[in-house]
């Protein structure tokens, strides 16, 4: 037992520092370039500086953004794999995401956040999202037990169904609001204002600290619900609350950032390839991988095609897809380390 | 120890088991038996707390098990069931997950006392040698094992097994069943145990509990339970039964249809 907490506490001390290192090369990284200990001296130059605000303004707020919303993308997408024991579950696969972009494709259509404010964007981002999560609950209780075959099919469905209104509306809509909506489709980091990053920081740590109040219940979990009953599991209220917990996570994430997609499903699965099963280092590992992750892909999006940006969803889509299908070619050599 | 009252059951509006009584004590070892749809699997599911009652009730010492809180009532009762799922695991991180109804809430780490029972559990079993090889490298037998190991780690007072043999090869049914009986003796647990197979139950318990169709048919020793007469009744099929040379339990030989006159 010693042995493995030892290798979890290397785990976790390791992926930490890949954390921080990826957050400062992230922080120094731009169209003006800075030196790599530059933002630091920038910092304690103080305000006022031309350094200090584009690195405490511009740059620290999106990366802690992605680190936040990495985090809580890939820890939904653990519970959410471990609750329906399934590996092709992510946090977009229940329609969340649809929700939420169609509520905000709403809005840009009809100018709400002209006349009221901008805060409304990811307001009713949310409202869809938590719209959506109401919609697959209700639809998914069949006396009392949640219905997770249910409740992915639903999930799906609706998933589809909001895809297919969103073009809807923008085969209907203006040029200008096209734009609106394409751009926060696919997903971006760059409208981080402080007050968000410490709303989605707070909430995606409080989601890690929650999680872990269930890791032996998904640990459980992985045996069936009938098994889990059988190690007195409470299991509909742990899946219920579990589907919650992950559902929220998803929509503040969608609505404070886009849909950015490719995080809540490869991630995991990436983790769980080196940690292994077991949720309770599972869930911190891949929290940090996944805000180690994203906030390396956001950078990459900004200085691929530099003055330009590119979405950052393409980038995880496309590195998180290549090294996806790379380790899962070498599956059992990644397995053979861990064995050794 | 284990008390079913006049238990109505079943799946949506189809009931399954029909005014079910049973009555079973502190260190027994029952065999259930019966044709495929006789409600075997239900019985074990409605006794595990899986399936709610209709009407009637199942006791737990004297308790209706609805009653007794979830994990409670997993640490006293463990069921092996016929299916189960496993995923990468090593049989030892496996067999650990039969501690969760031991663990305090935000405990994450198991104690030198959990990893003592699991050691046990395994070298009850006969696993301990395969400790640290993953659970989809093992042979179904094999695997049957780490299930009765993670079972035994919960430290349970009753075992409910379903079909632990099913699938498997004469040495691992009689290393299985062998088992059984010898935690039945040892540790006087009660053991619920369904079998397909007739000779085995008739080899191994001292009671058997022949359902059809729902229904207790009979309950009783091998030598009442097993007879010509009532197979014949429940199973509908023509068989000789004899008497087994070392032990002399009931033996039940299958006559093909072709050969009978």
């Amino acid at each position: 037992m010693e042995k493995k907490l030892t290798r979890w506490f290397i785990w976790v001390v390791m992926l930490a520092v890949v954390l921080v290192g990826v957050g400062v090369f992230s922080l120094s990284i731009g169209s003006t370039g800075i030196s790599l200990k530059e933002p630091l001296l920038a910092l304690s130059r103080g305000k006022g500086d031309i350094g200090y605000s584009i690195v405490f303004n511009l740059r620290l707020p999106r990366v802690l953004l992605g680190f936040a919303v990495g985090g809580a993308l890939s820890l939904s997408g653990v519970m959410l794999q471990g609750l329906f024991r399934n590996p092709l579950v992510e946090p977009y696969t229940l329609g969340i995401s649809g929700g939420a972009a169609l509520g905000v494709s709403l809005n840009i259509v009809f100018r709400l956040y002209c006349r009221i404010g901008v805060a409304t964007l990811p307001l009713s981002g949310f409202a869809g999202a938590l719209l959506v999560i109401l919609l697959l609950y209700s639809l998914s209780m069949r006396r009392g037990i949640l219905e997770m075959q249910g409740l992915l099919l639903s999930g799906v469905m609706i998933s589809f169904i909001s895809s297919s209104l969103i073009m809807l509306i923008m085969a209907v809509s203006k040029a200008e609001d096209l734009h609106g909506i394409v751009f926060w489709i696919m997903g971006s980091l760059g409208e981080s204002d402080w007050t968000f990053v410490k709303l989605m920081g707070v909430a995606s740590i409080m989601g890690l600290l929650l999680s872990y109040y269930f890791a032996m219940d998904l640990n459980a979990f992985s045996l069936g619900e009938e098994e889990a009953l059988h190690l007195g599991v409470n299991v509909e209220s742990s899946k219920r609350l579990l589907f919650v917990l992950a559902s929220l996570l998803t929509g503040l994430c969608v609505s404070s950032s886009g849909i950015i997609g490719f995080v809540g499903l490869v991630v995991p699965h990436f983790t769980r390839m080196f940690v292994g099963e077991d949720h309770r280092i599972l869930l911190v590992a891949s929290f940090l991988c996944g805000a180690g992750f994203l906030v390396l892909c956001d950078t990459l999006a900004r200085i691929v095609i530099a003055p330009l940006e590119l979405p950052v969803g393409v980038i995880t889509g496309i590195l998180g897809g290549v090294l996806f299908v790379y380790a899962l070619a070498k599956r059992d050599v990644a397995l053979g380390r861990v064995d050794a | 120890m284990l008390e079913v009252r006049s238990l109505v059951c079943g799946y949506d509006s189809r009931f399954f088991l029909k005014d079910v009584c049973l009555d079973v004590g502190r260190g027994e070892l029952l065999g259930v038996i019966g044709p495929n749809g006789s409600g075997k699997t239900t019985l074990i599911r409605a006794i595990s707390r899986v399936l709610k009652p209709v009407e009637g009730e199942v006791l737990l010492e004297g308790r209706n098990i609805w009653e007794i809180d979830l994990r409670e009532f997993a640490r006293k009762v463990a069921v092996v069931s016929q299916e189960t799922q496993m995923g990468f695991t090593k049989v030892q991180d496996y067999v650990l997950l039969g501690r969760i109804p031991h663990y305090r809430r935000f405990q994450f780490l198991e104690t030198k006392r959990d990893l003592g029972v699991v050691e046990r559990a395994m070298s009850m079993t006969g696993i301990l040698h395969l400790k640290d090889r993953f659970l989809r490298d093992m042979s179904g037998g094999e695997r049957r094992l780490a299930i009765m190991a993670r079972a035994l780690a919960q430290e349970p007072e009753v075992l409910l097994l379903d079909e632990p043999v099913a699938h498997l090869d004469i040495t691992h049914q009689i290393a299985v069943l062998d088992l059984v009986k010898k935690l039945n003796r040892e540790w006087e647990l009660t053991v619920v145990v369904v079998l397909h197979e007739l000779n085995l139950a008739s080899e191994f318990c001292e009671r058997l509990l022949l359902l059809d169709r729902g229904e207790v048919y009979r309950v009783g020793s091998p030598e009442e339970v097993l007879t010509g007469g009532t197979l014949k009744e429940v199973y509908g099929a023509d068989v000789l039964v004899e008497k087994h040379p070392v032990s002399s339990r009931p033996h039940v030989l299958v006559v093909s249809g072709e050969v009978l006159p």
